[in-house]
């Protein structure tokens, strides 16, 4: 043994290790806290972390987040905190925590000290990529919340411009009409390349039947001769044939082009209609087949609301992203030499967290505290490793009448990933809640009962979203008295009642996000704009099709013209040399025919000769 | 200086000092350290058996050096091998598989090719090469080592400049 060795450098690493094993706890503590501010972008605090060899894992006593954009305060802060990690799975580099138990969550509480970071330690705002929910669900509240129809007949007539309206307006048609125009010339040269090459079918088929005209079987003599005109014959309707099935493939190449320009033509009547509606939803004519309380009552409301919460959506899918599986990358360079793996009997993810189960709400002092308790399940980098999605199911009340219920699903298993979630909540009380516009009915509820039910799904890049709202116990308080009719209306709708149902959908197309609202109120207030407002609406929504219609007119004629004229002289070829193949596959059966008829005779004429030879002797 | 120190060191240890063992032994361990590469649990359990046991440091040194050049020019054939025993005895996969399973076989880097057929290789050169140094250390010690020294070309390197301001540099230590 080398004693040395082990005075120098043995028995000072068991010192380190135990000097270790005193102080693991807390550089552990400031190390996890760093990481934690890098991350949150404020203070993080820890308080007497430390860990436990069996089972690995790490408990502390309370966790303090403050909330970067507001230092005095807490996101949240918990109580005692405590989780185990799989020991085995440590050592190959996987983090697997099979529970993690989180007491005592608290938000949104009060700090003693300033929770900024010194030299603004600030994580850098992650890359550009698609614009979240948030903002496109934004882009729907300004654009389409703030569109008030006008009620009073007299503010719509003497307000509406139509021919300037019309005027200004870039219509979609008549790209769309360029477009075809632009399609049926480009096609067109097509089309007469493929009739060039049906006359250079007709010539070879003239020469075909000159070739068979000059064919007498009066004149010939011989069996033989005979026979090698039926081969002339036969050689002859190969090529008919052959040109006719040539034929045949350029005729549905044609028909299919021109097929394609018929049916895009045939959308323009639609695209009329859009623009159309275009203009009508700028000249804020009320639909009053399809006039909507909710829209104009709760849109604003609702959708700034939505807005709100979408955000945390978007956070959920951006953190769910962040952990998928990193691609492997393959440069083995010299001395590295190549992993071969075995079956495993369990695979495992980087990271996984089995189980959180959490508990906590706001300040307890508060007499409205929230308090919720629920579990977190399957938090992983890699979902298809674990096979289990990613789920969390929160339940919890607010002071003494609020129940809640959350639920969120986060599957990364597939190729596209899904994510569900739903919000429940009832006896939510409303003091003060908004109502109406600026522009519309201003209003406030000054005490209601809400229920809510929102469910939101999101395949891939697409989002479906539904609330439904139930207000009940309701009281209203009116801003003003009413300016118009529409506000006459509603708040006769509105004053008969003491509650009411009110529904949202969110969608996602392929062209952009759509919304709907509805309320068990509209039927009524539509029925009273109809009564009031429906002729003068009819003659001024009449007015501006006929409009936009004749602005379109003269393109539409233009194309229309040219695109029948090149159909038609397509058509009439295809026609012509249609019967010039079936007039000579005519005439070649015809001289078939008779070359047939004339060897059958010439045949039994020599076998007369013969038998009268045989006999003869 | 170091490397000189350490050729001195072995040099001195070829000629007396240590027994032909304990060089040996050095060097066979380091020999096993420098065929494979670095990272590795067994690399560092063998290191730990070269400065625990009283084998010779210098010859340990030496050897890790000379096997650690050779390992990169014999990589290839590492490769293949390794790659060789992983995947085509069958009648060892079972063992492999249960090794990969276990929870602390993974930091050997086992199922890597090189890691693998290099320290098959070191093991299987281990022996020859502990009882070939072994011998060569008692023959330079009997025999050899007169026999170098009373060559001309020996006397002419040992009286060269340069030999003695290695010479110097030896002493230096002393």
């Amino acid at each position: 043994m080398r004693k040395k060795f082990i005075v120098v450098v043995l028995v000072p690493l068991l010192l380190l290790l135990i000097l270790t094993y005193f102080f693991l706890d807390r550089w552990m503590e400031a190390g996890l806290e760093y990481a934690a501010e890098d991350f949150v972008g404020a203070r993080v605090e820890i308080d007497q972390l430390s860990i436990t060899y069996s089972p690995l894992g790490l408990r502390f006593t309370r966790l303090q987040v403050a909330n970067p954009d507001d230092p005095w305060k807490n996101l949240f802060e918990t109580g005692p905190v405590r989780f185990t990690m799989d020991a085995s799975q440590l050592v190959r580099g996987k983090y697997i925590v099979e529970t993690m138990e989180i007491n005592d969550i608290i938000l949104g509480t009060g700090r003693t000290t300033d929770g900024s970071l010194p030299g603004g330690r600030r994580p850098a705002p992650g890359p550009a990529g698609t614009p979240p929910f948030s903002a496109l669900i934004q882009q729907v509240l300004e654009k389409s919340v703030e569109k008030t129809p006008l009620f009073d007949p007299a503010l719509l007539r003497g307000q509406l411009n139509i021919d300037s309206l019309v005027r200004t307006q870039n219509f979609r048609t008549l790209t769309l009409i360029d477009t075809l125009r632009s399609g049926t010339t480009d096609a067109s040269r097509g089309w007469d390349s493929t009739l060039a090459s049906f006359e250079a079918g007709k010539k070879r088929l003239q020469e075909v039947e000159t070739g068979i005209r000059a064919i007498n079987p009066s004149e010939l003599k011989t069996v033989d001769k005979i026979a090698a005109a039926i081969t002339t014959v036969d050689d002859a309707r190969k090529t008919v044939n052959d040109l006719t099935g040539t034929f045949n493939e350029r005729q549905a190449d044609l028909k299919g082009s021109l097929q394609k320009l018929s049916a895009a033509a045939g959308t323009i009547d639609e695209s009329v209609g859009k623009d159309y509606r275009q203009v009508l939803s700028l000249a804020r004519l009320p639909d009053v087949n399809a006039m909507g309380l909710a829209e104009l009552l709760l849109g604003k409301q609702l959708l700034t609301k939505a807005t709100m919460y979408s955000q945390w959506i978007d956070m959920a899918r951006a953190e769910a992203a962040k952990y998928a599986p990193e691609p492997s990358m393959e440069t083995p360079p010299r001395l590295r030499g190549q992993n071969i793996h075995f079956p495993v009997e369990r695979g495992y993810p980087r990271y996984w967290i089995k189980n959180v189960k959490v508990s906590g709400g706001t300040d307890r002092q508060n007499p409205d505290f929230i308090y919720l308790t629920g579990t977190v399940r399957n938090v992983t980098s890699d979902q298809r490793v674990t096979g289990e999605p990613m789920t969390a199911e929160l339940e919890g009340t607010r002071g003494s009448s609020m129940t809640m219920r959350i639920a969120a699903l986060i599957d990364r298993r597939k190729d596209i990933p899904v994510d569900e979630y739903r919000a429940q909540a009832t006896g939510i009380p409303l003091a003060a809640f908004e109502l109406g516009k600026s522009d519309f009915l201003p209003a406030k509820i000054t005490s209601a009962l809400l229920g809510t039910n929102v469910t939101v799904t999101v395949p891939g890049s697409q989002f479906d979203a539904t609330a439904s709202l139930d207000f009940r116990n309701l009281r209203l308080e009116f801003n003003a008295e009413p300016r118009n009719l529409g506000e006459r209306l509603a708040r006769t709708v509105l004053s008969g009642v003491n509650g009411f149902d009110a529904g949202l959908r969110l969608w996602k197309k392929d062209a952009g996000v759509d919304v709907a609202f509805t309320t068990d109120l509209d039927d009524r207030f539509a029925g009273g704009i109809k009564a009031a407002l429906g002729a003068e609406l009819t003659k001024l929504q009449n007015e501006i099709r006929a409009k936009v219609e004749a602005r379109i007119a003269d393109k539409r004629r233009e194309f229309e013209a040219l695109y029948t004229r090149k159909r038609d002289e397509v058509q009439k070829q295809i026609d012509v040399y249609h019967n010039v193949i079936k007039e000579k596959t005519a005439l070649l059966d015809g001289k078939k025919k008779e070359l047939e008829a004339r060897l059958e005779k010439e045949k039994k004429g020599a076998l007369d000769n013969l038998m009268k030879g045989i006999f003869k002797k | 200086m170091f490397w000189l120190k350490i050729i001195k060191d072995f040099v001195a240890i070829l000629r007396e000092g240590q027994t032909p063992r304990q060089v040996a032994g050095g060097f066979m361990l380091g020999s096993i350290v420098g065929f494979s590469p670095v990272t590795t649990l067994q690399g560092l359990v063998v290191w730990l058996i070269i400065l625990l046991f009283d084998v010779n440091l210098g010859a340990a040194l030496l050897a890790f050096t000379l096997c650690g050049l050779c390992a990169y020019l014999l990589d290839p054939v590492f490769h293949l091998l390794g790659y060789q025993i992983l995947t085509n005895i069958d009648a060892l996969r079972p063992f492999w598989t249960m090794l990969y399973n276990a929870p602390v076989a993974p930091l050997t880097r086992f199922n890597n090719t090189v890691v693998m057929g290099s320290f098959v290789c070191a093991l299987v050169l281990a022996l020859p090469i502990y009882f070939g140094f072994k011998h060569l250390v008692i023959a330079y010690r009997k025999t050899i080592g007169a026999r170098v020294e009373k060559m001309k070309i020996y006397q002419v390197i040992r009286h060269s400049g340069l030999v003695q301001w290695y010479l110097k540099l030896r002493d230096l230590g002393s």
